[in-house]
């Protein structure tokens, strides 16, 4: 016998990203009305992938890209969608020991530039022996602001460049913004890519969904039993549950009646934004800079690392993706800066110059529906506030890679976050009115 | 006992002034070639002899501290002004602010259009009383504003502080608790360091690197030199701190409420410009828009007819602030729509102030959990004590709570020092009854 049999019959979802369509298809699967209000023309928020410019079809995801081998919800939807990944890349030294951190990891010849040079040879050894003995006389405590430990274990300045790459790569903050917690607790390992890019997996969720495009939302309002969602044209819908799966920085931006509670805003309106994009260009020398580039090659410029984002494709040009962020941000806004900054980068690498087919770019944070790429939470607090935006708020649920402590910022959690709060809705039990319950269960 | 004054800002110069008056041996090490901090003046550039303010600029009403502070040193204020009109009930509110011109997508509203969009503000405030912690954006929405009044309500936080709407909360704007009864000093915002920092030793272009506990004492280093001493005051802004290497490391708690402080993003522009009286007529009291220039207002007529118009520009991403042209048009723009005077620019000063690693943005975002991050932010750590705008329980993000909270640190200090002092003596009295 099932104990409860009926579940609540309406949802809506605000946000068609990865998080808001993994729980209106979980939703749907399990036989629940559900209506997705996403705001922009598109689907999948910060997981986009564009073709446009591109030759010969090639791609390039100007969001979420890395499919890392501990992404076991977003890796088991892909397999039950249908949706490929492909063969995994190692950004890690091959050799690297299994006792090694990240950052250890990525202590590699030939891969890091400081001051416009790759590092080989004898200068790459200094590097690379003076920041393993720095790690040893003064490891890096796990809640430690990146920049002051560089500062308490006298780093050169060209060690202190070669390190900025790196630690920017793994969250996308400026060194003074954030502790190092994703270097120094294990390691990054296989990584893969959805071929054909991010939006595969995104137009594989969303198939069959009632999904309104266009319509951002204004207000969320609670009353009697019941959830109304109002729409910045006027429009307003019903429902029994609404699951909020905008970006972390969006939430403040929407209404809520009765307002969030305080403690709920204050954690929001105090993260701090990665703030940034990318910047993505197709190369003509596809095989040398498959050859250079693929592992991914860090910088202490303003792209903090280069990649080839397209791996799996093994002739004709290749993409490269580069991210900037924090101060260094500035370069995505001018058409140039940003892409001679890819062109720098890609150069030195291969050691040869190379010849552009196309680029694009993406800031995420002027972007209104993002406002930024996205958020990591700092290590000493990321349990406490995750469970925090996790929390439902009566019959408002609330998805998004930021509800999940150590993952926030990747698809994984992303997944996650949905799955979570479609669960959270199909268990609670459907609302009851007085008339049935007098007629069903009151003793006459 | 010695004290390291780490940053000669507002905070730390009024540390180190009190601790020298008490006989402390103080020594301020500051990272710029100036003193004075996010209160940064530049002489010289405008005709006249008149400054630049490139950072704070209000002194507002209940800003006791400061005005005692000018008053004993002898620094002086300009006329008394007020930021915007009341309303129509003599009550200052999130709506006043709309009282003034407002610019929305270029476009100068007519005065009807916008008091009718500030009476409508106005009412939503009574009909739907805000939650202190509530974004304005997310009360704009709860209350039903109207589109165009959720727009003009909005722009005021290019206003105060600086920020961007999704990040700023109700408490800032509602009840209005600045601009009623305000002053700029005279001879530009730095004249108050400047007359701090006389007779103190500051060392100049002296960015800390590393503060270490070395024994029972502690150890400064800059780039070129290292002070031992028995006590440090950090007065750095939020950002700036987390340049520095602490060993030990700092508590978590203390790391946690940093990082959790972020800094609101923008600058300003500050241009002199011809037919001063007329502009300066025209603007009226200030002007704010939702373009690249969130609030702008002028100093006071100067000589021959100039005026010098200050802008604040939040970082909207679109490159104006990091573009001095783009700037300074943007801020000729806004003063031609206001005021309908074809603008004579003579010179101008654009300040990217999250540019700047020494500042890190315009000033602390307290939103998130006021008042137990200010607790945590200003606590010490052993003798490291920890001064600036950031941590005063009053006058958060002010030049008053800037000095408020170099009182309190010295105070700290002093207070130690007695410990310590009891300490020695009764260590002596043991010794001899031994």
């Amino acid at each position: 016998m099932e104990l409860i049999t009926r579940t609540p019959t309406s949802t809506v979802v605000v946000g068609a990203g990865l998080a808001g369509l993994t729980a209106a298809r979980r939703l749907v699967d399990a036989g629940s009305e559900v209506t997705v209000l996403e705001a922009r023309d598109r689907l999948g928020g910060r997981a986009h992938s564009v073709t446009d410019s591109f030759a010969e079809g090639q791609h390039g995801d100007l969001g979420a890209e890395l499919v890392l081998r501990h992404y076991d919800s977003l890796i088991r939807t892909c397999g039950e969608l249908g949706v490929e990944l492909s063969d995994p890349v190692f950004f890690e030294r091959p050799d690297t020991k299994p006792d090694e951190t990240s950052l250890e990891g990525f202590l590699d010849e030939g891969r890091i530039i400081v001051d416009g040079e790759l590092l080989t040879g004898e200068a790459f050894r200094e590097v690379d022996t003076e920041i393993r003995k720095a790690l040893r006389n003064a490891p890096l405590a796990r809640h430690e602001i990146f920049e002051q430990w560089t500062r308490r274990a006298r780093l050169s300045p060209r060690a202190r460049g070669a390190l900025s790459g790196v630690l920017r790569m793994a969250v996308q903050y400026d060194p003074f913004q954030t502790d190092g917690q994703h270097l120094v607790e294990g390691r990054l390992g296989a990584v893969r890519r959805i071929v054909g890019g991010s939006r595969r997996l995104v137009e594989a969720l969303a198939r069959g969904i009632d999904i309104r495009l266009d319509t951002p939302v204004l207000a969320v309002r609670q009353s009697g039993g019941r959830v109304t969602v109002e729409t910045e044209s006027g429009e307003t819908i019903s429902a029994d549950r609404v699951i909020v799966a905008v970006p972390p920085f969006v939430v403040p931006t929407l209404g809520f009646d009765p307002p969030l509670p305080a403690t709920r805003i204050g954690a929001l309106t105090s993260l701090q934004r990665a703030s940034g994009g990318k910047v993505i260009a197709q190369y003509a020398e596809g095989d040398a800079v498959r050859a250079a580039l693929t592992r991914g090659v860090f910088s202490d410029g303003p792209i903090n690392i280069a990649w080839v984002g397209n791996p799996y494709v093994t002739q004709g040009p290749a993409v490269v993706s580069g991210f900037l962020c924090g101060a260094d941000r500035q370069f995505l806004e001018s058409d140039d800066a940003a892409v001679a900054g890819l062109d720098a980068v890609v150069e030195t690498a291969v050691g040869s110059p190379v010849t552009r087919i196309a680029a694009t770019r993406k800031d995420w944070t002027p972007d209104r529906f993002a406002l930024a790429m996205g958020t990591t939470l700092p290590a000493a607090q990321r349990g406490s506030l995750a469970a925090q935006f996790a929390f439902p708020d009566r019959r408002v649920h609330f998805a998004g890679d930021y509800t999940v402590g150590r993952l926030s910022g990747t698809m994984e959690a992303a997944v996650r976050s949905g799955e979570r709060a479609a669960d959270e809705v199909l268990r609670r039990p459907g609302r009851m009115q007085l008339a049935e319950i007098d007629s069903t269960l009151v003793r006459g | 006992m010695s004290t390291i004054v780490i940053g000669a800002g507002l905070a730390g110069l009024a540390a180190a002034r009190r601790l020298q008056a008490s006989g402390e041996e103080v020594t301020v090490l500051e990272a710029q070639p100036h003193v004075g901090g996010r209160t940064r003046t530049v002489r010289g550039r405008f005709l006249h002899d008149q400054p630049a303010d490139l950072g704070a600029s209000f002194i507002d009403l209940g800003q006791d501290l400061i005005l005692q502070v000018c008053a004993e040193l002898g620094v002086r204020l300009t006329p008394r002004t007020e930021l915007f009109p009341r309303d129509p009930d003599g009550r200052a509110t999130a709506a006043s602010p709309l009282r003034n011109p407002v610019v929305l997508g270029g476009r100068l509203l007519d005065p009807a259009e916008r008091d009718r969009i500030a009476d409508e503000v106005r009412t939503a405030l009574d009909a739907s009383p805000p939650l202190p912690t509530e974004t304005l954006p997310a009360w704009a929405a709860r209350a039903r504003l109207s589109p165009v009044a959720r727009r003009a309500f909005l722009a005021q936080t290019g206003a105060n502080p600086v920020e961007e709407p999704w990040a700023t909360q109700m408490a800032h704007v509602e009840p209005l608790h600045i601009g009623t009864a305000c002053w700029m000093l005279a001879d530009g915002s730095d004249s108050l360091a400047l007359a701090l920092a006389r007779g103190l030793d500051v060392r100049l272009e002296q960015p800390v690197r590393l503060v270490r506990r070395d024994g029972h004492r502690m150890t400064v280093e800059t780039d070129s030199d290292s002070f031992t001493v028995d006590e440090v005051i950090v007065a750095t802004p939020v950002k700036p701190t987390l340049r520095i290497g602490f060993d030990p490391v700092l508590p978590e708690w203390k790391v946690g409420a940093l990082t959790a402080t972020p800094m609101s993003q923008g600058g300003k522009v500050v241009a002199q410009y011809a037919r001063g009286r007329e502009i300066k007529e025209r603007l009226g009291l200030a002007a704010m828009s939702d373009g690249p220039i969130g609030f702008l207002w002028a100093r006071p007529v100067g000589p021959e007819d100039t005026v010098v118009v200050l802008g604040l520009v939040p970082d909207r991403a679109d490159g104006v602030l990091h573009d001095e042209d783009r700037a300074l048009k943007a801020l000729d723009d806004m003063v031609r729509t206001v005021t309908g005077v074809e603008p004579q620019r003579l010179a101008g000063i654009v300040q990217d102030w999250p540019g700047e690693q020494y500042a890190g943005g315009v000033v602390s975002s307290l939103d998130g959990d006021f008042p137990r991050l200010v607790s945590l932010l200003g606590a010490a750590v052993g003798p490291v004590h920890f001064a600036g705008e950031h941590t005063a329980e009053l006058w958060a993000t002010s030049m008053d709570g800037a000095l408020r909270s170099g009182f309190r640190v010295a105070d700290e200090v002093l207070q130690r020092r007695r410990t310590r002092e009891g300490r020695l003596s009764r260590t002596r009295r043991l010794s001899r009854t031994r």
